[in-house]
């Protein structure tokens, strides 16, 4: 049911798996938007299938930082072995130069976690909305092309954040047990992530209908090239998209069994109406 | 939770229009009414917050309202870790229930 976010019952507790771990390599390095070119060869390297590594992991965020700065390029990077400071797969990042920030170091999981805090906007309006598609380089510089076209229309708007995000759907998930819908021969796939915030109501119309607009346009993008994928992460859907359908006919309809099954009531469905439900 | 579920099913069995809720771990969901129930009620699941290891530290039970840096918290002295989140602050319900956990890679959801 993994997947499944509020539409059947409500969790009270969860038992996890551990993983033996000690102090790691983790961190954010920052850089100029001149690193753009290196910046997008070393992604697709690193999205390479024959260079996976389990315990490599990067996000890459590219950032409109305001009109003087303009558009800066942020990995977010972790590699969950002990005692490596330059692991091949993370290595074309951490040697691209300039860099205006560097916090990589050893540390432990906590002291990365509330790194990352420090860089969520705080107590303003926000809204995700993601896509999915298998990486090639010129798709993934055309991405980068619209999105970074689309900042004239918000640049004014009062405490902007505009971000573009990449992240690795680790090549595990797809034919796991859980509703997620993603096929065993899926293949290696980018989740991408618009997190947009601000901080007035009086934006609200314009920042969402950027975001839809642009998604739209990288869909085109993506399905022209032949790369899309219709899963989209609930937990970064925008409310004009539709998660739980996009897991497939055959999860949805196991999800919507389940439900029937446990609250043929529907209290979960009707009661609970935020978050995005089967019923609709 | 339990109780409340069941009170608040009744009355939404008599009439589906009397009662909506929502329910809330970490509040960082920015989907209207995911995290809480606007003129409704709110089930606020961070008092369930209770983080127990196993005696041979092989499974960590962990309430659905306990924030993941809690979670680390407890774990890094222990030279364990868990698939959850990666930022501080997000909570552990609705964070599994939406399909993922990072880290490392290999366990991911």
């Amino acid at each position: 049911l993994k997947g499944g976010s509020n539409n059947f019952g409500v969790v009270t507790r969860f038992d996890l798996e551990t993983i033996a771990i000690g102090n790691f390599l983790g961190g954010v390095v920052v850089y100029p938007v001149s690193t753009l070119a290196t910046q997008q060869a070393a992604f697709m390297k690193f999205m390479d299938p024959s260079n996976f590594d389990p315990h490599a992991a990067v996000i890459q965020a590219y950032v409109y930082d305001g009109p003087a700065e303009g558009v800066l390029v942020s990995n977010d990077m972790e590699y969950t072995l002990p005692n490596i400071s330059t692991p091949p797969a993370l290595s074309e990042f951490l040697s691209i130069q300039p860099q205006y920030l560097n916090t990589m170091r050893q540390g432990p999981q906590l002291d990365f976690v509330t790194e990352q805090a420090e860089y969520q906007p705080t107590n303003a309006r926000g809204m995700f909305i993601n896509t999915v598609f298998s990486p090639t380089l010129e798709v993934y510089q055309e991405i980068f092309s619209l999105w970074n076209e689309t900042i004239p229309q918000v640049s004014a708007v009062t405490d902007l954040g505009y971000n573009l995000v990449f992240q690795r759907i680790p090549s595990t998930v797809p034919g796991a047990d859980n509703s997620l819908g993603l096929p065993a021969n899926s293949g290696s796939l980018v989740l991408l992530q618009l997190s947009n915030s601000w901080g007035l109501a009086t934006d609200d119309a314009l920042m969402t209908g950027v975001a839809t607009q642009l998604i739209a346009d990288i869909e085109k993008v993506t399905k022209a090239a032949g790369v899309y994928n219709r899963f989209q992460y609930l937990n970064y859907a925008a409310q004009s998209q539709t998660p739980l359908d996009n897991y497939g006919a055959a999860s949805k309809a196991n999800l919507v069994a389940v439900s029937k099954k446990y609250d043929p009531q529907g209290v979960f469905q009707t009661g609970v109406p935020g978050g995005f439900k089967l019923s609709q | 939770v339990s109780i409340a579920i069941a009170t608040l099913s009744q009355i939404h069995n008599a009439n589906a229009n009397d009662v909506q809720f929502a329910i809330r771990s970490g509040g960082h969901s920015p989907v209207s009414g995911a995290a809480n129930g606007n003129g409704g009620v709110t089930i606020d699941m961070r008092s369930m917050n209770s983080i127990n290891v196993s005696s041979d530290q092989s499974v960590v039970a962990v309430g659905a309202g306990t924030i993941w840096d809690q979670v680390y918290e407890k774990l890094d002295p222990m030279n364990l870790t868990v698939a959850g989140a990666r930022v501080a602050g997000l909570g552990v319900g609705g964070f599994l229930t939406g399909g993922k956990a990072y880290h490392p890679f290999r366990y991911f959801l």
